[in-house]
Parts: structure tokens; C-alpha cells; sequence
């Protein structure tokens, strides 16, 4: 029987989406002489290596009780946290075992938010069988993603704001911990969203949308404005709620066009409510109109079309020319790329091992040349922060691959300068601060101010992980984040684009894997849409644990179009 | 249309996260206890209207973000204010020790002699206290405000912060002559009007456990 091509091309995908499967499922590589050509962090070596000398076999052992020892600790983390048994045991070395799960500890533990956020994670979503559980799995993951978030090695100016932890949450319910995480990034700092300025202190973006709420009311709906105004109804008691929460008290319909389409859904959406309850508004005296903003809008819509009314105010406000408020100004986007340390964080090093080099200024010039300021490709110094347009470092086209930590004593992959050419060619529009040279690829949950690769730890892709740290296997069983067989491999991505292509610096294996990680939010946001959609297949409702994932990366089923990298368009 | 009410008092709920605002004001106009909220992002407020000797008050109580954060939205709400409730957590010395930052916002943005109230709430949690009922008292001393510990849960003592003043500022209308009654149109601003004639509430503080019932 003859197939039509289509047909054949599915089953062909459908074969390879099976074959990755099985791998995965057949965990750790069959071939035990492997394990002979591995050394003690995992790499492949040439030849075989040696036996270990009695003095090694000595030391090995000993890693293993002080493994054990900071198992222990680590159990009582806020004990030993600013102890000078930390400090003693850090100097003696921290085993390999446990590196990991002690960086992240350091790194959340480095959020200057952490109360408040074990606060709002507590109320977040209750009703939610996730979250509904204090310290449970749902809840833990939220506070790692927000406290990986606003830790002092990433998102240094929003940190953690009241309202991050909703948004936060529904990521959780459809991605895993560290996809959720990236997402937060993506939304925090892409073109289309832009949520930092809303979070930012001052909270410069809701100001602007709210005055360009007002200049639309004034504009469309001039009755209701003066109504509301009889009524002493000020935008500022609705908006927050709306444009912050993107009114993710009402469906997670609207959550998905906010995804696809961005900024301009919020201002369309408000719109769409005042105008299709105007009537019955009208009549409301100012308790009706805050109950009615503020809570009954929080059910399910009973309007059926509310897509097609959104997409008719979309319509109507770009005819008004209404439709986005005034372009935003620097203030609302990060001044400083994420995931950059600050040079002297205020919890302080916890981890002492960076001792014996102070950790490199960030504002110090990355080209060797005599200048101390930095000295931009493209925008002056000073200037690239102030001059509109505003540097976006986290949006995807931007964003140099960040190359891995160089360590003090100059050791760095060979292949790392040819990453730095290229990228410093790719971006010539970052400040010289911001080049590569001078970027360190930090991991969110690494102590401030430790060299990561003052260790004899291999630069892995794991790195900017914040859920996965680098752990040999079945380690540290006690958390059931850690350790997985799973995460021991390296993930590369199966499917690559032509612009990933493009940046990879052939044979270069960190900075390929780090690229796809940059590519991945990218892919991410658009497939919340397709697996929140009904007609998106079975979304993944659930938390699942991370063991069972598949390394952060989404399953082919949940996201076909993960090949695409170009993120759907804008629909109008 | 007809207002519904003679008079009007804003109140404002402020203190740190989680203390216990929205709470407390669940408690007060709907008598309900949630134990589970959503952090308010920004303001929210409700109302509640009561009657003193047949006149109509209306309560209008703010609530109000902890988070330091959302002061550069809540500071706007606190001119309007003419009550001011401070509220700590017993179970959380932090929360205590921030009621002097929050006591210096009121003087810096809510009008002068805006009465002050001092609220330890979740006074049930009795096995996690933190903050003594002593501790609290100096402190409403050293301010010059009231001091109540109420607890949303159990609904201890909530009606008689909210009581406080209400009835010493309504009388004080009264007598003044002013236009309160039958409020028109014409007496959208009238809830100013009591500011005007408030003459120092501190000193004539009356407690009115029977204006809202028991």
C-alpha cells in the first residue's frame, strides 16, 4: 500500500521521538569499559587510566567521609550557614558529591527575599493540589525557581516582588523546575513581555500602562471614566492585579495569548472588560466596581468568545493608535546582563575558597587594553545604559553565548577563543563589560564570589542550571532532586537551528549546549501555549518529579514544534 | 443616585507581609476567616456600614500591600486615611520591630494627627509569641496610639479597634451643625468635612463596644 508522504514523514518523526525515548529509558551507557577511560569527574580520557595509587585510593576515601560529613551538614544548612566549621570544612575542600547541592543552598540562601518569599509561596496557587501542601514538592519548586530567580548571582534588581510568585507558578504547572526557571527569564526579559519593568521597584511599566489605561478610557469609554471618577474609582486599585498578574485570576486562556502576543493583550484586555460590562458598570456605585474588578472578574468569564472580543479590541485600539503605550524607557529593563555577579554581594562569600584570588571586577574592561573604562564597540560608556534603546541583554537575538567561568590561573578550554571571536563578532553592540571576556557564565545558585572553576569541577552546560547541579551518580540520595542517573548525561539537544549553528564554535562542546540552553526558553514560551490549549494534546498537569523528567528538555509529545526555532508571530 | 451613607471613614491597614491585613479585614466587614489568601498586590479595600444614633457610617477600610516594595503605590493612599491601623504578627519580632519604620511613613505621608492604632494580631497563636502583650503596649505609649491584640481567627477583639474614634468624630459632626444627613450629590466630598472638624481624636478617644454589636 502506498503511503502518502506525509504519512511517512510523521512515522519517520514518530521513529526518532521513540528512539530518544529509549535511551532514555535505558539509562547509564552499556559499555562498562567506558567507565575505565573515565576519570574522577565524568570526562572521557585517551587512554585507560591508571590504577589508583594507595595515595590516591587514601584520598579518595577521605572524600567519601567528608561527603558524608557534609551530607550531614547540609541537612542542618541554616546551622552551619555562617559557622566557622563551614568556613573550615569549605577550605578543606568540598567533595565533589555534594558541590553542587552546597552551591545551591549558598546561592538561595544568597536571595535577600527569602522570607518574604516563603510567605507568598505559601499562599500562592493553594487551591491548587500542587501547592496546597506547605514544604511540599509543588511549593519547594516554586521557592527554588523564585529564590534561584532573585538570588544575588542572577536578577540582582528585581530580586523577588510580590506577584512573581503567581506567574511563577503557573510555569510550574505545566514545565519542571529549571524550564519554569528559564521561562520566569524569558518572560522577565524578552521584547514581548518585558515583565521586569512591571517588578522593578518604582514599578515603571505598570505606571505607563496604567496611564495608557487611562488615556484609552478617556478616549473609548469617556462615560465609565467619569463615572468611575464620581465613584472615586482610580485605575490604581484594579490595575495592579491586571497588568502584574496579567490577570491570571481569571482563565488561562488569556495567559496563553498574553504568551503569544505579548504586552499588547494586557492593554487590550482591559479594555475588552470595561467595554463589555460597561453598561452594567455604569450603574455600580464604588463598592459594585471594586467587587466587580477585583473579585467577580476573577471567575470564569461567562463571555464564550472572549478571543474573538480581545482580538476586536486589539483591532480597534491599533486603529486608535492605542494599542501600546509609549515605547518604555531604560529604567524598565535590566541595566546589567542576568546571571552576572555582583562584585560584592551583601550576604558575603560564603564559601571562602575564592580566597586566594578576589573574584574579577565586572565593570572592569574585558579587552586587555590600558583604558579603565569600558570602551563599547557601539554606544559610548555610560551611554549604552541611558540611550534608548535599552540594552536587552536577555532577549534571545542579543545574548552572546556566555562562555564558562575562566579560572585564575588562566586554564580554559583551547577552544574558548574561538568562541570569544565569534561572539565578540555576533554582538558588536555590547558594551565591552559585557563581552564575553568579561561575562561569567554564573550559575543562579553558586555562592557570590566563587570562582566555580577554582575547583577541579569540568565546565558543563549543568552550570546554568538551577535545579541540577553537578553531581556524580547516586549521590546524596537524600534529595530527590539530585543525583539521577538521568542528569549525569549531558542533554545536547537533538534539534539545533540554523542560527544556534551559526554561533557554535565547532567542537566545542560547552558552548554549543549553552547556546541551546539560551535557545530553549525561546521554544518554551510559545509551547505553554500549545499544552495549555484544549486542542494542544493532554497538558502536563502535574508536578512531576525530576527524576522522572527528561533532563529539563520537553517531551516531543508536549512540544512538537521545539525544531521551529522561531517563536510564532504576532497574530495581527 | 442616593448615597447610602451619611458619613464616610477611610481607614488604612498597613504593617509588614503576612501579618494579617486582609484578614483582619475579612474579618471585619465579611466575618469570615480564610486561612489561605492571595498576597494583595497593591490596594484593596471594603466597606461596611454601620449606624450610630441613626446615623449611617460608612466604613471604608484599605488594605494595603506589605511588601516594601508597594509603598511607592500604597504611600497614595495614606493622605486619605483617617484612621490608621498598624499591624504586627505576636509570633514575628520582625514584623514588631518594622512598626517604627511604619510609624515614621505615616508621619511622612498621612495627614497630621490621623489617628494611630497599634494591632498585634494572631493573638491565638499563644505557643509561638514572640512579641509580649507588654511590648506592645509601650510601644502604642511611646506613639501615642492605641494598642488592641486581635486575632482574625478566632475573632478576637476585632470590633473595637475599628470602633475607636468613629463615634467621638460622627458626634463631633453632629454638634458642629454640619451637613450630614440626607447626603445629596452636593456631599460627595463630605467625608473631608469631618476631617476639618477633627479636633485632636487622640484626646477624646471613646470605645464603643456596642456601636457595631456584639
Amino acid at each position: 500500500m502506498q503511503e502518502d508522504p506525509e504519512t511517512l514523514l510523521a512515522l519517520q518523526r514518530a521513529n526518532i521521538v521513540a528512539q530518544y525515548h529509549q535511551a532514555h529509558q535505558a539509562g547509564s551507557p552499556q559499555d562498562l569499559s567506558l567507565w575505565k577511560v573515565t576519570n574522577h569527574q565524568g570526562f572521557l580520557q585517551d587512554k585507560e587510566l591508571p590504577s589508583p595509587s594507595p595515595r590516591e585510593v587514601k584520598k579518595l576515601l577521605q572524600e567519601t567521609r567528608r561527603a558524608d560529613k557534609w551530607i550531614k551538614m547540609l541537612k542542618r544548612w541554616d546551622h552551619y550557614l555562617l559557622s566557622e566549621k563551614l568556613r573550615r570544612w569549605v577550605y578543606k575542600g568540598v567533595p565533589p558529591q555534594v558541590r553542587g547541592q552546597e552551591m545551591k543552598e549558598a546561592a538561595l540562601v544568597s536571595s535577600r527575599d527569602i522570607m518574604q518569599m516563603d510567605l507568598d509561596v505559601n499562599r500562592t496557587f493553594c487551591s491548587h493540589t500542587m501547592f496546597w501542601d506547605h514544604y511540599g514538592v509543588g511549593q519547594r519548586a516554586l521557592f527554588h525557581v523564585l529564590a534561584a530567580y532573585s538570588s544575588m548571582v542572577y536578577d540582582t534588581e528585581v530580586g523577588y516582588c510580590q506577584g512573581m510568585s503567581e506567574i511563577a507558578a503557573i510555569l510550574l504547572m505545566f514545565l519542571p523546575e529549571e524550564d519554569a526557571f528559564w521561562a520566569l527569564t524569558q518572560l522577565m526579559t524578552d521584547d514581548r513581555h518585558a515583565m521586569h519593568g512591571f517588578f522593578d521597584p518604582g514599578f515603571p511599566k505598570l505606571l505607563r500602562f496604567q496611564a495608557h489605561h487611562e488615556r484609552v478610557l478617556q478616549r473609548a469609554l469617556l462615560d465609565l471614566r467619569k463615572h468611575m471618577d464620581e465613584e472615586q474609582m482610580s485605575t490604581g486599585i484594579y490595575t495592579p492585579k491586571w497588568f502584574l498578574l496579567c490577570f491570571l485570576g481569571r482563565t488561562l486562556k488569556l495567559w496563553d495569548a498574553y504568551i503569544l502576543n505579548g504586552e499588547r493583550v494586557l492593554t487590550a484586555m482591559a479594555y475588552t472588560i470595561l467595554k463589555v460590562h460597561r453598561k452594567h458598570l455604569l450603574k455600580l456605585p464604588l463598592e459594585g466596581l471594586r467587587e466587580f474588578l477585583q473579585d467577580s472578574l476573577a471567575q470564569p468569564w461567562a463571555l464564550e468568545d472572549e478571543a474573538v472580543l480581545i482580538r476586536a479590541s486589539m483591532t480597534q485600539l491599533r486603529r486608535m493608535r492605542c494599542d501600546l503605550p509609549p515605547p518604555a524607557g531604560p529604567e524598565e529593563f535590566p541595566t546589567r546582563p542576568l546571571g552576572l555577579e555582583r562584585v560584592s554581594p551583601a550576604p558575603g562569600p560564603l564559601l571562602p575558597s575564592s580566597v586566594s584570588e578576589p573574584p574579577p571586577r565586572v565593570e572592569e574592561p574585558a579587552s586587555p587594553g590600558p583604558s579603565h573604562q569600558p570602551e563599547p564597540p557601539g554606544p559610548p560608556p555610560g551611554q549604552a545604559i541611558i540611550q534608548p534603546p535599552p540594552q536587552r541583554w536577555n532577549s534571545l537575538p542579543t545574548l552572546p553565548t556566555l562562555p564558562v567561568k575562566q579560572d585564575g590561573a588562566g586554564r580554559q578550554p583551547p577552544d574558548m577563543v574561538g568562541l570569544k571571536t565569534k561572539n565578540v563578532v555576533s554582538f558588536p553592540s555590547a558594551p565591552a563589560w559585557a563581552t564575553p571576556e568579561a561575562l561569567r557564565w554564573t550559575r543562579p545558585w553558586s555562592t557570590p564570589g566563587t570562582p566555580i572553576t577554582g575547583s577541579p569541577q569540568p565546565p558543563r552546560d549543568d552550570a546554568v542550571r538551577p535545579s541540577i547541579p553537578f553531581l556524580p551518580l547516586s549521590h546524596c540520595s537524600s534529595c530527590p532532586s539530585l543525583g539521577s542517573p538521568a542528569q549525569a548525561r549531558d542533554p545536547l539537544p537533538s534539534t539545533s537551528t540554523g542560527q544556534l549553528d551559526a554561533r557554535r564554535p565547532q567542537g566545542q562542546i560547552v558552548a554549543v549546549s549553552a547556546g541551546a540552553r539560551r535557545l530553549w526558553p525561546a521554544v518554551t514560551v510559545p509551547c505553554l501555549v500549545l499544552l495549555s490549549l484544549p486542542e494542544g494534546g493532554t497538558p502536563r498537569t502535574g508536578h512531576q518529579p525530576l527524576i522522572q523528567r527528561d533532563l529539563g528538555w520537553p517531551s516531543p509529545g508536549l512540544c512538537g514544534g521545539r525544531g521551529d526555532s522561531s517563536p510564532p508571530q504576532a497574530q495581527h | 443616585m442616593a448615597k447610602q451613607y451619611d458619613v464616610l471613614f477611610r481607614l488604612l491597614l498597613i504593617g509588614d507581609s503576612g501579618v494579617g491585613k486582609t484578614c483582619l479585614l475579612c474579618r471585619f466587614t465579611d466575618n469570615e476567616f480564610h486561612s489561605s489568601h492571595i498576597s494583595t498586590i497593591g490596594v484593596d479595600f471594603k466597606m461596611k456600614t454601620i449606624e450610630v444614633d441613626g446615623i449611617k457610617v460608612r466604613i471604608q477600610i484599605w488594605d494595603t500591600a506589605g511588601q516594601e516594595r508597594y509603598q511607592t503605590i500604597t504611600k497614595q493612599y495614606y493622605r486619605r486615611a483617617q484612621g490608621i491601623f498598624l499591624v504586627y504578627d505576636i509570633s514575628s519580632e520582625r514584623s514588631y520591630q518594622h512598626i517604627m519604620k511604619w510609624v515614621s511613613d505615616v508621619d511622612e505621608y498621612a495627614p497630621e494627627g490621623v489617628q494611630k492604632i497599634l494591632i498585634g494580631n494572631k493573638a491565638d497563636e499563644e505557643q509561638k509569641r514572640q512579641v509580649g502583650r507588654e511590648q506592645g503596649q509601650q510601644l502604642a505609649k511611646e506613639y501615642g496610639m492605641d494598642f488592641y491584640e486581635t486575632s482574625a481567627c478566632t475573632n478576637l477583639n476585632i470590633k473595637e479597634p475599628i470602633s475607636f474614634t468613629q463615634p467621638r468624630k460622627v458626634r463631633t459632626c453632629m454638634t458642629e451643625g454640619l451637613k450630614l444627613v440626607g447626603g445629596s450629590s452636593e456631599d460627595s466630598n463630605q467625608e473631608d468635612v469631618t476631617l476639618t472638624v477633627d479636633t485632636g481624636p487622640t484626646q477624646h478617644r471613646l470605645h464603643f463596644a456596642m456601636l457595631l454589636g456584639n
